[in-house]
């Protein structure tokens, strides 16, 4: 049975945060380009702190490209994904929404878990490590994003998958950008 | 030498061989959706590179941001040179720039600087 997960809902646990910007259609890298064009003026009307922005920046690229590369497209009934970029006092929250196969969430699950046990040292051995070993894969990722985006947002990694059907689910993430 | 002109884009760096000072260029910001078909062009260069006895060239890096994919793709671009490095004894240096605000490309710099045996130099700007 399809379910839709209801972005309002999503919307609503922001509800303490100021909407900078939310896009839920089509992603792939025209639209990418439009939406970093846009979030950038963005930003920099909203006076953010430049390395504030940069970290976001850094963040929303690397979570819109992994979207683009593992979402599941294929089928009317399942709908499209989704960016919300939201400020919380001093902090920024950049959350995405995407369809994944099944058979992708054990791998995703233990890659994130893994990151989030990381300190700062341990990130920064293990980015290189992980680069260092990485392959450009058939849809062009290096398997590196997450660990840039703990990296870079100073903060672990918040997930949820909502399974919808037997194929798929909805997997949310959750990066939390801090003025360090 | 060949040239080497690549334009940039909005997602595309801008990647330029200059004969005549034999500076080696990659400006800009790279985020391409597909890496490995944007950088074969530099690869092939740095093949055809590594034939000649080619006097003393910098390579500069200048880049805005990067992301992950790219990261790698850089990190197979000194790795190269400091093949071509050791196999013909010769001058190769690398210049990494980056804004004087930008601690994450300083990092940058200085994590690629670890990796490779060659002269690098991190240059603010």
């Amino acid at each position: 049975m399809e379910s839709t997960i209801n972005i309002y809902d999503i919307y609503k646990t922001m509800s303490d945060n100021k909407i900078i910007l939310i896009y839920q259609g089509l992603f792939d890298q025209v639209m990418i380009k439009s939406v970093i064009a846009m979030t950038e003026k963005k930003l920099i009307q909203e006076n953010i702190e430049e390395g504030l922005r940069r970290k976001l920046f850094n963040v929303m690229v690397e979570g819109l490209q992994n979207i683009c590369k593992h979402q599941v497209v294929a089928g009317e009934n399942l709908q499209n994904p989704f960016l919300m970029i939201g400020k919380e006092d001093s902090s920024y929250n950049v959350v995405t929404g995407n369809f994944i196969r099944n058979e992708k969430i054990q791998v995703v699950k233990e890659k994130i878990d893994f990151i989030n046990t990381l300190n700062k040292e341990e990130l920064k051995e293990h980015y290189k490590t992980a680069r260092l070993n990485s392959v450009i894969s058939d849809v062009g990722g290096a398997g590196l994003g997450f660990i840039d985006m703990v990296r870079k947002s100073g903060n672990k990694l918040e997930y949820k998958f909502y399974e919808s059907g037997v194929h798929f689910s909805f997997f949310i993430l959750h990066s939390k950008i801090s003025n360090n | 030498m060949q040239t080497l002109n690549i334009i940039a884009t909005e997602d595309t760096p801008e990647i330029k061989f200059n004969g005549e000072t034999n500076e080696f260029m990659i400006s800009g910001r790279s985020l391409p959706e597909d890496v490995t078909t944007f950088y074969k062009p530099v690869f092939e260069w740095l093949e055809v590179f590594s034939t000649l006895e080619a006097p003393g060239t910098v390579f500069k890096f200048k880049l805005e941001y990067f992301n992950t994919a790219s990261s790698k793709i850089i990190l197979d671009i000194l790795m190269k040179l400091e093949d071509i490095m050791e196999s013909r004894q010769s001058e190769l240096k690398i210049e990494w720039y980056y804004f004087e605000s930008d601690d994450d490309m300083l990092e940058a710099g200085e994590e690629y600087k670890e990796l490779v045996e060659i002269p690098f130099h991190l240059i603010a700007c």
